[in-house]
């Protein structure tokens, strides 16, 4: 009686409170993924150079000075674009396949309880009749 | 209503009836077992698979296909797969219904009315009642082994104990029943609990805190265990956290970051008593411009704990917009001062690690030694402020520097222009009960690393002698000395178990001075006979050195207040009656050597100055004699001779040492005096105990009427003398006592002839010599040394340099008609 009781109290829990907790957890991985690759910050700072490599241009104008700054500063911005372009590209596709990951794993949560019971029972069966 | 209707209301229960069937200890070992059980049939599956083709393991081959070994096999990785899921998920309920209590605050739903520690202590007393629940359950088992209670005694006192039929669920005014109502509810109503904590030593107080302290135990064990909570994620560093913003080589060579500092990063969640501080650092850090703070605490390591919580908030993203992302680097000014020889270099490179900061743009600048930096500029000549302002006058800039309150009053807080730009953030001492919480995580670590363990009691000691026995530093770091440096002794002493008494036994150890943990046997006798140790060698005064005997033996104990020192006395008595004598004597006894007695003759200090002279110049930067005598040797008895004579200003600083028993120096720090005797000695009032004896009464009887007439004559004011512990009359000596005292002297020359093989034979011939000739009214025995010097020992002298006395020889003196005669045989 008590062994039954407590079961159904457990699967109360899993199928309430556990699954609240479960989307809660989904997103907090999802937005831990979206940190971890910087996402964000890095689409904020899409065009600037890399690691704020820049020279300041001359304060006198010098047309030779003002092209060379120019063009250092250029090639710094081009490297940070394709740096961030990978990375972003890495980070959506990552977060990509784990949202589509999602219903899966909602359908093992559900399925966890009898999967455990078919797991060990099915493996007692395997044990004692092969 | 019953224990068990209360606990089904909840639904905790069910994960409580759950843990009746299988605990938690056991659910972990099964996780454990399954797991390890499952890699290895994996292992051998996989082996089983691959040595098919081959043919050196025919054998095995035949073997396994003949008992259908590999269907067997995955049948039992999936069964063990199932516990093991199983375990996890039994885990996962168990850790989804527990209230945290400490750490964060929980929003607990409807159903909640106990938290999990309640709900276990309730469970194991259903059946019986809420007493034996308490000793019973894992929680309560923690509990009273943190209180230092050894498992046998609780199981004795606990089996003495009658069940109480159909006890009620006691009740609460909070929504939620928290182990700390428990612990209220049978520490006041359950008598024979309350005498078997006492008993012990236990209070209420401890009690709770040791319920603090488990709590805090294991809800940081649960907390840490749900990784996927967004703050744990949060520490993570993203992968591409850096490529914004720009790269930092030359404060990566004066500087370190913090957010590698080992106590940023520390497992435990220190309880944070920062939050106001930080705060402020916050508001001052996202100004628009001018957005810096400026640290002012006292010396040690409190500043740099606020910058430390800082970091952690910064990691947990816990924090306000201006500061999410930031790094924080530590300059270490001492290696650009050793780099940076003259005041070229070193502007300049100030000059390039602040553009650095700014470009960088995601720094968070900490200059730990900002003072010295500034000193250290000043004296090559350059204006480091000046060269700093422009940078922190600007937006593009955070900057936190940490000075002293002494050199923030000194250097920083009159320069307007600075201020502007640094908000002034002052960090508080810790109190007591603060430094007790944050020696918990500390505590627990050291713990695990050591394989120690450590009681209650212990950790609250560590915070109380902190203040009490260390005059030097903040009290919260010097508690953490203590917990660091106990830890590798206890180990070496083979003590598994710190409980006050080991806390104590180590400060004795270090600081020598006797705590007040085991009285020894040795130091027992002692304090029982004070009056005659102190009577050896102090005449005449029976009634003064029964009074200092008393208050000596309440300090002893622990009966005496402890923000006070030991003790404190006035003598009051002409000179030469035994004033002086009494207080060595006590530097002998008490502390071992009268070395231990350090002497202030306060008529060396009546000018105006004589307080710069005690407690240090604030002009100079001189120390003060007498905070430095303190410094080095915070035990002893304090002389102050002759204490009428000083000037006002130092009376009013006894005023407070004496009351307080602290000071503090022109550098701000607080010296503690919580460990020595003063004794002030004065001839104030000399003549009316002269005129008293003369008349024939005790001047003892007329104590009130002496310290009258001093605070009349304006010598000492009434609130001073009423700090003392007590005031003690000496009275002048009698021919007897001038007789014995006499005869203590010779003897003590005898003893040195002794040494030289010779003997001196002390007469009352001789002895009433002395005391005629050496002692007189006015300067009682003080005199006498003297006279036995010029007179006698000069004789002998005389003898030794003609070679008439030699080893072995016997010296007799001889008086006649009052002249000294001398005699070898």
């Amino acid at each position: 009686m008590k062994f039954l009781k407590t079961f159904l109290g457990y699967l109360k829990w899993h199928y309430g409170k556990a699954l609240n907790t479960t989307f809660v957890f989904w997103k907090n991985i999802l937005i831990f993924l979206f940190n971890f690759f910087s996402i964000k910050s890095l689409a904020g700072n899409f065009f600037s150079p890399w690691k704020r490599l820049a020279d300041s241009y001359p304060k006198n104008f010098n047309i030779k000075a003002y092209l060379f700054t120019f063009l250092a500063n250029s090639i710094s911005r081009i490297v940070g674009i394709l740096m961030r372009t990978i990375m972003i590209l890495v980070g959506l596709c990552t977060c990509a396949a784990y949202i589509l990951l999602l219903p899966f794993s909602l359908v093992v949560w559900l399925a966890l309880p009898i999967l455990v019971i078919a797991l060990i029972v099915f493996g007692l069966v395997l044990i004692i009749f092969s | 209503m019953n224990i068990k209707k209360f606990l089904q209301q909840s639904s905790i229960y069910n994960v409580l009836a759950m843990e009746s069937i299988i605990s938690e200890d056991f659910r972990n070992k099964l996780s454990k077992i399954s797991k390890i059980i499952i890699t290895i049939l994996v292992l051998t599956l996989l082996f089983f698979y691959f040595s098919e083709n081959s043919v050196k393991f025919v054998g095995i081959k035949n073997f396994v296909n003949h008992y259908s070994l590999t269907t067997r096999l995955i049948g039992l990785i999936l069964f063990n797969l199932g516990i093991y899921i199983y375990s996890k998920l039994a885990n996962f309920y168990f850790s989804s219904t527990y209230y945290f209590e400490k750490i964060v605050q929980n929003k607990y739903s409807k159903d909640e009315f106990y938290t999990f520690s309640v709900g276990r202590i309730l469970y194991a007393g259903r059946k019986t009642d809420i007493l034996h629940g308490f000793f019973n359950s894992t929680v309560g088992k923690k509990i009273l082994l943190r209180l230092g209670v050894a498992k046998n005694d609780a199981i004795d006192f606990i089996n003495s104990q009658q069940i109480i039929q159909n006890e009620n669920a006691p009740e609460t005014q909070e929504k939620v029943f928290k182990i700390i109502d428990i612990a209220d509810y049978l520490y006041s109503t359950k008598i024979n609990f309350k005498k078997f904590l006492n008993s012990r030593g236990i209070t209420d107080k401890e009690l709770f805190g040791a319920i603090e302290w488990t709590v805090y135990e294991i809800e940081t064990k649960e907390y840490d265990s749900q990784w996927w909570r967004p703050e744990f994620l949060a520490k993570i560093k993203g992968l591409a956290e850096d490529w914004s913003f720009g790269q930092t080589f030359l404060l990566n060579k004066y500087g370190r970051n913090l957010m590698d500092d080992k106590e940023v990063n520390s497992e435990a969640i220190s309880f944070s008593s920062r939050e106001a501080e930080i705060g402020q650092i916050e508001n001052a850090l996202s100004k628009s411009s001018g957005s810096n703070a400026m640290l002012v605490g006292e010396p040690g390591q409190e500043k740099m704990q606020v910058i430390w919580s800082m970091c952690r908030n910064i990691k947990n993203d816990n924090i306000s917009a201006p500061l999410q992302g930031k790094k924080p680097i530590l300059l270490i000014a001492n290696f650009l001062i050793s780099a940076c020889k003259d005041k070229n270099s070193l502007e300049s490179q100030i000059i390039k690690i602040f553009s650095e900061v700014v470009s960088a743009g995601n720094i968070i600048l900490v200059i730990a030694n900002f003072t010295e930096l500034y000193k250290y500029s000043e004296s090559l000549g350059s204006d480091f402020l000046n060269i700093i302002n422009p940078f922190i006058a600007s937006t593009s800039i955070q900057v936190v520097s940490l000075v002293n309150s002494s050199d923030f009053h000194q250097y920083f807080e009159n320069n307007k222009i600075l201020m502007n730009d640094f908000e002034p953030v002052l960090v508080r001492s810790l109190n007591f009960d603060e430094i007790v919480k944050i020696i918990y995580a500390a505590a627990l670590e050291s713990e695990k690393k050591y394989n120690i363990y450590f009681t209650y009691q212990a950790i609250q000691e560590f915070a109380n002698s902190a203040s009490y026995y260390f005059s030097n530093g903040v009290s919260s770091d010097v508690a953490m000395n203590i917990l660091n440096e106990i830890s590798p002794w206890a180990i070496r002493n083979g003590y598994r178990l710190v409980g006050k008494d080991e806390v104590l036994e180590y400060i004795s150890k270090k600081t020598n001075i006797p705590t007040s943990g085991k009285i020894s046997e040795n130091e027992k006798n002692k304090l029982l006979n004070l009056e005659n140790l102190i009577g050896e060698r102090v005449v005449g005064q029976k009634d003064a050195i029964v009074a200092v005997s008393n208050a000596l033996r309440r300090a002893r104990t622990g009966v005496r207040n402890p923000n006070k020192p030991i003790g404190s006395f006035l003598f009051l008595g002409p000179t030469g009656v035994g004033k002086t004598e009494t207080a060595k004597a006590l530097a002998y006894v008490f502390f071992g050597s009268e070395t231990n007695m350090m002497r202030l003759d306060m008529s060396e200090y009546q000018t105006d100055d004589s307080m710069e002279r005690l407690i240090g110049s604030f002009d100079s930067g001189k120390p003060g004699i007498f905070s430095s005598m303190i410094r080095e040797k915070q035990y002893g008895v304090v002389l102050l001779d002759e204490f009428e004579k000083t000037n006002k200003d130092v009376l009013n600083l006894f005023l407070q040492i004496l009351d307080e028993g602290f000071f503090s120096d022109t550098s701000g720090q607080k010296v503690s005096t919580r460990n020595i005797i003063f004794i002030a000695t004065s001839n104030a009032g000399a003549d009316t105990i002269f005129e008293m004896v003369n008349a024939g009464k005790n001047p003892k009887d007329a104590q009130d009427e002496i310290v009258d007439e001093i605070v009349k004559k304006g010598l000492f004011k009434p609130e001073l003398i009423n700090r003392f512990d007590a005031t003690i009359i000496y009275k002048p000596l009698e021919d007897s006592d001038l007789k014995q005292i006499a005869k203590i002297m010779l003897e003590k020359v005898s003893d040195r002839m002794i040494e030289k093989g010779l003997i001196l034979e002390i007469s009352d011939t001789l002895i009433d010599y002395v005391v005629k000739n050496g002692s007189n009214k006015a300067f009682g025995a003080r005199p006498m040394n003297r006279f036995i010097q010029d007179s006698i020992e000069e004789n002998i002298a005389n003898l030794i340099l003609k070679g008439e006395a030699l080893s072995g020889k016997t010296i007799t003196f001889t008086v006649e008609n009052n002249i000294l005669g001398v005699k070898v045989s």
